[in-house]
């Protein structure tokens, strides 16, 4: 109901006729100042606002609506306020355009200047952007409005957001010189707000107190300090909200600033002699908002402000002794006492996330080891946490930010990696894009195996936390030994299976494998697969096997890819069931194969007997052929002297007598027994005569075996129940390679070309053999 | 400063906008652009985000398997607000922004509330901004319950953002703060 109302109000606003919206900026225009039609005014403003945001093309509106329009948010009227902000909206949805439609009150020139009418439009000021430089005119006014102390409050509040935004957002246009104003008026901000309370405004207390009372405390307690956000009172005063304005941006302020004046300056001297008040006064705040924030606020909403203003206070931190590392003794103290705090009371685990990020980056200086917090927030936390979307989402951007570092000169990612990969097993959705860049970093010589095995087992890993947490709740403790479990939640009650449901969810990698009965485990596991964060859990599992695939193949030794590949004949069978999963998986562990061993083929000769005995199973066949096929393909095209020099004749006989019997054998079986077993028994054939055709053209002794073998099973296949065409494609294609291995000479050179066939000087070249058979044909005919 | 604030639909159907605010430009302007585009890309940039967060609310509660009709029922029994669904949207440098945002979303029954932050904002604090506006939104605009309301009554939810998330800053704001802010928002209301 509510939904369709939403439909039709859409429908109804995105075809207005211009017509219609003249007729309502008219009736604007006529009732803005009457007084008995207020509400009707409101509701076609409404409309305006409606019309505009739900239209894909703007409708055409006149130039005194547009000024008029102007003129409201200038004045910003008291009584009028609905009004005029509603205006403010439909002017930021039409603005940037251009200058004339605004009107020459717009911006403040020089010879007229009302500081309150424009400070109104500064917001405006933001949207319409620096066209024509315009916005770089406005910031000498705005800084002299926001210093000069002659203005009142919300024309010094305005100067002050537009200035931060505009450091924010374009923060090229702020020069040395502003900054170093509004560092000046900011840092008197902060410390010299007044301390009593303001008195009710909005009662008349003819029987008043000369003086009102100060502020509290947030446990109620007198303040006898400086101001701050931290500080209670009935009503707060103007130079006091400035304070808090200043406090709120200040974070922003440093941090744009910062990155603007490093990129100009270069050096850290220079800014710290800009920002030498402000971070004086900044310390100051921050070191008394420490102190307020181990007061018990009597009011709970309070508590979350405090979480929020430690977070804020050690980033400013972290940001002052990056402008000036002078600091850095004097604040590490304060916050490293800040985290012993937090270590006590776990309570608060998105706060560690800045604290480890200042101790890494100022540690060094005063010789401080962060490893024992590293193991806190990776170790316990992590492993509490990761189910928190918030934390989890900080943590990855900690990870990301720090990248290289964590990386390089810790061993965190490499020890932590199954606790951080937690994070994506329970939100794949959310985190791929980053896991994609932190992935790289998680694998070291020593884990990138046990990472290859646990991103196979993703979905896995999913389950067991699914399973995990589900128990949590219902606090089953016994374990039964007794009977196989049938489903995934018994299976976690069994003492036979806890383990494994123990090893997925483990916090550290470097325990090994548990493959023994990892296939019994997928099939206990069998009912969560198609939960919904499994199954999409399932699809990022490719993504990241290419990119697990990419860094191994271009850094990691031959020894390390050599010993991978019995782990790839044994998982291509080991996958845990859901549909589609499987496939893909195989798709991209078939393509890597190749790449695999094209990149380094003495792996052939080094695990030539892992690699014939996964060949010599019709059994590996099946649910594999891509695999199975590709690798025959690697046998034939790449076991060579010219690629290794072990490669002995010897070698390729040994390979060769592998195919062979594996060919008679799946020759031999009829038709309908292979066609269970393997969906495509002819490309597997065709693939295996192909490779023992190129092994005998390399090793000529072989020759007479192969055309043995060619002949049979064109023979055989010949009487097959294939379908006629693929008959007919696998017996042609036996007796062209009978053919042409009864000319060796020219067996070898088709069958085996250079690599330099790849880049197609065979074609050119006049001693080619394309080129020469041609001539040949050519004199014959 | 927040870059935006939208109040969006969430399931089911396609995700409707209904209420935007834009604080500032994505990247410094440029003359070469044309105006009306650079507002088209602007929309469909709220759109899209809204989107994101529509489709991540649909995959939260498809492994919850929590009906949208539980909230909207305990909407009606008092005036308690639901458990909000909570989170966060990485916007990757380039898309859609020239720097990088995050999105920052808490949503309820059919309605979804998404802040736009700079990568230096303070998140803490902007979850619990969020919530404060979306006390005072629902209070004075009942957008849990008739999500046509954000759209209607613009005015209101501009008053209030303009109090509470003054020119897009997220602003301390501790208890007695938030009290003298909302009696200026009751007293403004009225007129």
């Amino acid at each position: 109901m509510a939904l369709s109302m939403i439909e039709s109000l859409f429908s109804q606003a995105s075809y207005t006729s211009q017509e219609e919206i003249d007729r309502i900026c008219q009736g604007v225009l006529e009732n803005l100042y009457a007084p008995d039609k207020t509400n009707e005014c409101m509701n076609q403003l409404r409309q305006l606002y409606f019309i505009l945001q739900a239209s894909h093309t703007e409708p055409c509106l006149p130039r005194n609506m547009i000024s008029t329009l102007v003129n409201m948010v200038s004045s910003m009227d008291h009584d009028k306020t609905k009004e005029c902000l509603l205006c403010e909206q439909i002017l930021a949805e039409l603005l940037p355009r251009e200058q004339e439609d605004l009107g020459s009150d717009f911006y403040p020139s020089s010879n007229y200047q009302n500081a309150t009418s424009s400070a109104n439009c500064f917001p405006l000021y933001l949207m319409q952007g620096n066209k024509k430089f315009c916005l770089a005119d406005v910031i000498p006014h705005a800084v002299r409005w926001m210093s000069s102390g002659k203005e009142d409050f919300n024309v010094q509040r305005q100067a002050f957001c537009f200035l931060v935004s505009l450091q924010v957002l374009h923060n090229r246009l702020v020069n040395e010189e502003t900054m170093k104003t509004v560092n000046s008026t900011a840092s008197d901000w902060l410390m010299n707000a007044s301390l009593y309370q303001l008195p009710n405004p909005y009662t008349i207390n003819p029987f008043k107190k000369d003086q009102a009372p100060v502020v509290n405390e947030v446990d109620g307690t007198p303040s006898r300090n400086f101001f701050t956000v931290l500080n209670i009172g009935q009503y707060y005063t103007n130079d006091q909200f400035l304070n808090i304005y200043s406090f709120s941006m200040l974070y922003k302020w440093l941090y744009h600033s910062q990155t603007s004046t490093e990129e100009a300056l270069d050096v850290a001297s220079k800014s710290a002699h800009v920002f030498k008040s402000l971070v004086d006064k900044s310390i100051d705040y921050c070191f008394r908002i420490l102190d307020q924030c181990e007061r018990k606020p009597k009011v709970s909403s309070d508590i979350d402000l405090q979480n929020c203003c430690l977070l804020e206070v050690v980033n400013i931190l972290d940001m002052i002794c990056k402008i000036e590392p002078g600091h850095v003794a004097r604040v590490f103290q304060e916050v490293r006492r800040l985290y012993q705090r937090l270590m006590h009371e776990l309570d608060k685990p998105r706060l560690l996330i800045p604290v480890l990020q200042f101790f890494l980056n100022h540690g060094k200086s005063v010789e401080h080891d962060p490893q024992e917090a590293y193991t806190l927030f990776f170790h316990k936390l992590l492993t509490q946490c990761y189910l928190d979307p918030a934390f989890s989402f900080d943590t990855i951007t900690f990870i990301k930010d720090n990248l290289e570092t964590l990386c390089h000169n810790t061993n965190v990612l490499s020890t932590y990696f199954p606790n951080i990969l937690k994070m994506l097993a329970w939100n794949p959705r959310s985190y791929l894009a980053d896991f994609e860049e932190i992935l790289p970093a998680l694998m070291s010589p020593n884990t990138a195996i046990e990472v290859f095995h646990m991103l196979l087992d993703l979905p896995c890993v999913t389950v067991a936390l699914e399973i995990t947490e589900r128990c949590k709740k219902s606090e089953v403790q016994t374990l039964s030994t007794e009977a196989e479990p049938t489903s995934s939640l018994s299976a976690f009650q069994s003492a036979l299976y806890r383990p494994m449901f123990n090893f997925f969810t483990r916090v550290e990698g470097g325990h090994g494998d548990t493959i023994n009965r990892l296939s019994l485990f997928h099939n206990i596991l069998g009912d969560m697969n198609q939960h919904p964060r499994v199954l999409v859990c399932s699809q990022v599992v490719p993504v990241l096997l290419r990119i697990w695939f990419d860094v191994v193949l271009d850094d990691a030794s031959s020894d390390f890819l050599s010993h991978l590949i019995p782990v790839l004949l044994e998982r291509t069978a080991f996958l845990y069931n859901i549909p589609g999963y499987q496939g893909d998986v195989r798709k991209v562990l078939a393509e890597n194969v190749v790449h695999l061993l094209k990149k380094y083929p003495e792996i052939l000769y080094d695990q030539a007997s892992e690699i014939k005995d996964f060949l010599i199973s019709p059994r590996n066949i099946s649910g594999r052929e891509e695999f199975f096929a590709n690798l025959v393909w690697c046998v034939g095209e790449l076991c060579s002297v010219r690629h290794d020099n072990r490669c002995t004749a010897e070698t390729i006989t040994r390979f060769f007598d592998t195919l062979e019997v594996l060919t008679y054998e799946l020759s031999g079986m009829s038709s309908a027994n292979l066609k269970e077993e393997i969906s495509n028994p002819s490309k597997i054939i065709c693939m295996l005569m192909s490779s023992i055709s190129k092994l005998a053209s390399k090793c000529q002794d072989l020759i007479p075996r192969s055309i043995l073998l060619l002949t049979k099973v064109a023979k055989q296949q010949q009487t097959s129940f294939l379908d006629t065409e693929i008959k007919d494609a696998v017996v042609g294609r036996a007796q062209e390679l009978i053919n042409l291995l009864k000319l060796p000479n020219f067996a070898n050179v088709v069958l085996n070309p250079d690599d330099e066939i790849e880049t197609g000087r065979w074609h050119r070249d006049n001693t080619s053999l394309p080129i020469t058979l041609r001539c040949v044909q050519h004199i014959l005919s | 400063m927040v870059y935006a604030f939208v109040i969006h639909t969430l399931l089911p159907g396609p995700c409707r906008v209904l209420y935007h605010n834009v604080y500032g430009q994505d990247a410094t302007y440029s003359d070469e652009v044309n105006d009306a585009e650079h507002k088209n890309r602007r929309r469909n940039h709220i759109q899209l985000i809204a989107n994101e967060v529509h489709s991540e609310y649909q995959f939260r509660r498809a492994v919850q398997s929590r009906a949208v009709e539980d909230d909207i029922q305990r909407m009606g029994n008092d005036d308690t607000l639901p458990d909000f669904e909570f989170g966060c949207i990485r916007l990757p440098e380039g898309n859609p922004f020239t720097v990088e945002r995050i999105a920052l979303w808490l949503g309820a029954g059919n309605s979804g509330f998404t802040l736009v932050c700079e990568k230096s904002e303070n998140r803490l604090l902007a979850e619990n901004v969020l919530k404060i506006l979306i006390r005072f939104i629902q209070e004075h605009v009942r957008v849990i319950n008739q999500p046509s309301e954000a759209r209607l009554k613009s005015d209101k939810i501009a008053l209030i953002l303009s109090r509470f998330l003054p020119n897009g800053n997220l602003l301390f704001m501790n208890h007695r703060v938030v009290r003298q802010l909302e009696k200026e928002v009751e007293n403004l209301m009225k007129l």
